[in-house]
């Protein structure tokens, strides 16, 4: 009988992955590549960043000509492109993929190699997207690249095909993460964690990636028509030949509003995962807010044309969108009051990971409020393009997604590194941010309604714009000192931090039942869930030791982990998970071939890359499991 | 009740069939409702066009062959009858069933991926992509279908060749269930594109 020491020193063997440049190349653990997803998110985060400060210095007075027309058309664009495509979305997939197999007690994802592919995919195409800076040719027709702008007759440079092309290759990635997650959601959870007990995180995650599956592939006809239209001269998009440039903004916004809520619902997970740990408390109204993120999530699909309310559609079209847009406006409000209600029935404490949660709150209603008045077809059209727009949407998106990423910083970092973060320096960041924050983006509101105009690179003098301009340039500023105390925060913590332990907080999700960081394996045993707070179950957490100790779901015969059945969780087969494999990145290399010589027009080269890729598919399909 | 620990010896006792589906199997239905909703999108573009547009198929385009495609698409979705002989076969341990299975669809599935790239480049003939955007959405949306199937008909040849070589057995099937789903799916899929690019234009 193999004793407990023994038991955990072999899944430590089965699980290690050698250290060094293989292993960086070819790991397929779902820490590493969440990591990964959140350095390089970050890293995207901080060049979309210096773009809006470029964009709000040229803005601070009237008639600067610090950047010129062209140059300032590129940066608005690329800010949007990033923070949307290349920031929030990875970055809350990176949160995802570190803590949704410890959420639900697994040892990865379901498909740990699919996981790294995803990743390798996401470089490529920020790559892909960033490397058009180098030949000077961005993307320059706003993040929603409107035809006909974007037709070949008015942008003849490649800045649109590296958009369409781009965007393109981030689906594949997004795709199959967004798969991923929803298949580890429901099979790999521990045993017990019916879905009535799983974790809110993770009704967002499914959520999101439900919505993500079905709206991408919107954007990606959009993407195909605009290339075949560019390339090869079909016609969708030109009246003259029978086809219609609002196409392109339908099949745009059937995508970009649920994408609103792509980036939204993970977010509020985080903040669904904060509010009960600070509030000391578990959360209350756990299924009405479970049902509202997937409620939002569905109710998103119907709301797209309030983004076209100026474009002369039939009335009785836009009175449907309108209302819809109003009921979605139900299941926020019941997260908004579940989240005050905890913490106002517990004991809350207000530490830096609180703070943000409470920033979000308080800047996503009034993001929520003006987003209320948009839904008024005729208010809406009074202010469409103009800053009134710019000051909504970073309300809702700055609001509803960074906050909580930060909030997520400060709560999760120390679990991935061991480490905690410095608590002043946090608070500071904190009212750094969220007076930035708001001096940035309420003024917009008020010059938006003086009447001045998105992605104008200047505007005159005598308009009144020129004081409310220069605060939110001032406030920028203020709002990226404070992001940078974050990172300068999370950089020094990593080796000067105090130890977290395993719990710092006293958190009620699995995460916090493992050392921090985490082994190879997440859990010397698979844990057995009782309640939707498995880390408050004390009795049940002494029993996973006990289990450890007899051996009983340590699955230490292989690279195992357990799976269960879709709603009762019940024990259902042992699966023999995938080792390290270069097969991933060899996929995502064939790929990039294929749409490095689409841009460039190489036909033959690009079809040479797809039989490539199809050869790499053949190849990962034939690896066997590595005998341990 | 069971503990977790005993309903696991359950589960795993030799012999006893699966009956949950494999994650592949899980993976393959969420591609499969990613590339129905891509499908939704682009009939969707279809008939956008189309109610804006006063004569369907335009001015000096002639109608789709309906018969011609008829045939073709019953010939494609016929071939669902041996693959899930084979599925069924593989499941109660029959490798006969599951081998001649899979090479008749795969044989039926190239004979249609030729004819039917042999149809469009007739069609290509008397009017091209570049005509109009009746034109685009006609070639975009069969060419879009051609595509899955000729990647339905290199996964079924895949399949075969490991079925040949005994990879398969009535515990050990799930690659057979994943490329079934697949390519039922692309079945589906011809019978919604035969409505929606064929038939409709003459109603």
């Amino acid at each position: 009988m193999a004793t407990t020491v023994e038991r955990v020193e072999r899944l430590e063997r089965l699980w290690e992955e050698p250290t060094g440049i293989r292993t960086a190349l070819l790991t397929v653990d779902h820490k590493k590549i969440g990591v990964r997803y959140l350095i390089t998110a970050s890293l995207f985060f901080v060049a979309a960043g210096l773009e809006a400060l470029a964009l709000r210095t040229q803005l601070a007075s009237p008639r600067n000509d610090l950047l010129g027309p062209k140059t300032f058309n590129a940066l608005f664009s690329m800010h949007g492109v990033t923070m949307i495509f290349l920031f929030v979305t990875p970055m809350l997939s990176g949160f995802g993929n570190y803590f949704v197999p410890l959420l639900i007690g697994s040892r990865d994802m379901a498909f740990p190699r699919l996981n790294a592919f995803s990743y390798w995919v996401y470089l490529s195409s920020g790559l892909f997207l960033y490397s058009s800076f180098l030949f000077g040719v961005a993307p320059n027709d706003g993040w929603f690249n409107y035809v006909p702008l974007s037709e070949h007759r008015f942008t003849p440079g490649r800045n649109i095909d590296f958009y369409a092309l781009g965007l393109t290759f981030l689906a594949i990635s997004s795709t199959a993460g967004a798969i991923n997650f929803i298949v580890t959601i429901f099979r790999l959870r521990a045993p017990g964690m019916s879905i009535n007990r799983m974790p809110l995180f993770c009704w967002a995650v499914l959520g999101t990636s439900f919505s993500l599956i079905f709206a991408l592939p919107a954007l990606t006809a959009a993407n195909v028509f605009l290339e075949l239209e560019r390339k090869f001269g079909f016609h969708f998009f030109q009246p003259a030949k029978g086809g219609d440039p609002l196409l392109w903004q339908h099949l745009f916004w059937i995508f970009g509003h649920p994408d609103v809520y792509i980036i939204f619902l993970p977010a509020v997970g985080i903040v669904s995962s904060i509010v009960p740990v600070f509030s000391r408390r578990e959360m209350v109204a756990y299924a009405w807010v479970a049902l509202a993120t997937i409620a939002t999530a569905f109710i998103g699909f119907g709301v797209w044309v309030h983004h076209m309310f100026a474009t002369g559609l039939p009335q009785i079209s836009m009175i449907f969108f309108s209302a819809a847009s109003l009921i979605i406006t139900i299941p926020s409000g019941v997260q908004i009051f579940a989240w005050s209600a905890t913490a106002l029935r517990g004991r809350p404490v207000l530490k830096t990971p609180f703070l943000f949660v409470l920033g979000f709150i308080t800047v996503f209603v009034v993001g929520g409020l003006t987003g209320v008045m948009f839904a008024a077809i005729p208010f809406d059209q009074q202010v469409t393009d103009s800053y009134f727009v710019v000051a909504h949407f970073h309300y809702v998106l700055f609001g509803g997604a960074v906050f909580p990423i930060l909030a997520a910083v400060y709560y999760w970092v120390p679990k991935i590194t061991g480490r905690l973060l410095d608590e002043r320096l946090g608070q500071a960041s904190f009212w750094l941010i969220f007076v930035g924050f708001n001096l940035t983006f309420f003024p917009m509101h008020i010059s938006g309604l003086l009447g001045m105009p998105r992605r104008v690179y200047t505007y005159p003098d005598g308009m009144g714009w020129g004081i409310y301009n220069l605060l939110s340039t001032i406030g920028s500023f203020t709002l990226a000192l404070g992001i940078l105390a974050v990172i300068v925060n999370v950089v020094w913590s990593r080796r000067s931090g105090e130890p977290a332990g395993s719990d710092p907080w006293g958190g009620n999700t699995l995460e916090w039942a493992t050392t921090s960081p985490p082994p190879h394996y997440n859990f010397p045993v698979i844990p057995i869930v009782t309640s939707a707070n498995p880390n408050w179950d004390v009795v049940d957490r002494l029993a996973d030791t006990t289990r450890l100790n007899r051996g009983e779901l340590v699955l230490d015969d292989g690279h195992e982990t357990l799976a269960t059945t879709l709603l009762d969780a019940d024990s259902d087969e042992v699966l023999e998970m995938p080792s390290e494999s270069p097969w991933p990145l060899l996929v995502a290399l064939a790929l990039s071939v294929v749409f490095v010589f689409l841009l460039v027009d190489h036909y033959v080269v690009a079809a040479i890359g797809g039989l490539l890729t199809a050869a790499a598919v053949a190849g990962w399909h034939s690896e066997k499991p590595r005998i341990s | 009740m069971t503990s977790p620990a005993a309903r696991l010896q359950l589960a795993l006792a030799p012999g006893r069939v699966r009956p949950s589906r494999s994650n592949g199997w899980w993976g393959m239905l969420l591609l499969v409702a990613t590339e129905a909703a891509l499908f939704g999108v682009l009939i969707a573009s279809y008939f956008y066009v189309r109610f804006k547009t006063v004569d369907w198929p335009p001015d000096g385009i002639p109608d789709p062959n309906v018969l011609k495609a008829l045939g073709l698409t019953a010939l494609v979705v016929a071939t669902t009858v041996p693959i899930f002989l084979a599925e069924r076969g593989i499941r109660r341990g029959s490798q006969s069933l599951l081998r001649l299975g899979l090479l008749a669809a795969t044989l039926i599935a190239g004979l249609y991926t030729v004819l039917q790239a042999y149809q469009l480049n007739e069609d290509w003939k008397s009017f091209t992509a570049r005509t109009d955007t009746y034109g685009s959405l006609y070639f975009t949306i069969t060419g879009a279908h051609l595509l899955h199937v000729g990647a339905g008909v290199l996964l079924l040849g895949w399949v075969t060749v490991r079925a040949w070589l005994r990879a398969y057995a009535i515990d050990r099937n799930a690659a057979v269930q994943v490329t079934a789903l697949y390519w039922y799916f692309v079945n589906a899929l011809a019978a919604v594109v035969f409505l929606a690019v064929y038939l409709s234009p003459l109603l």
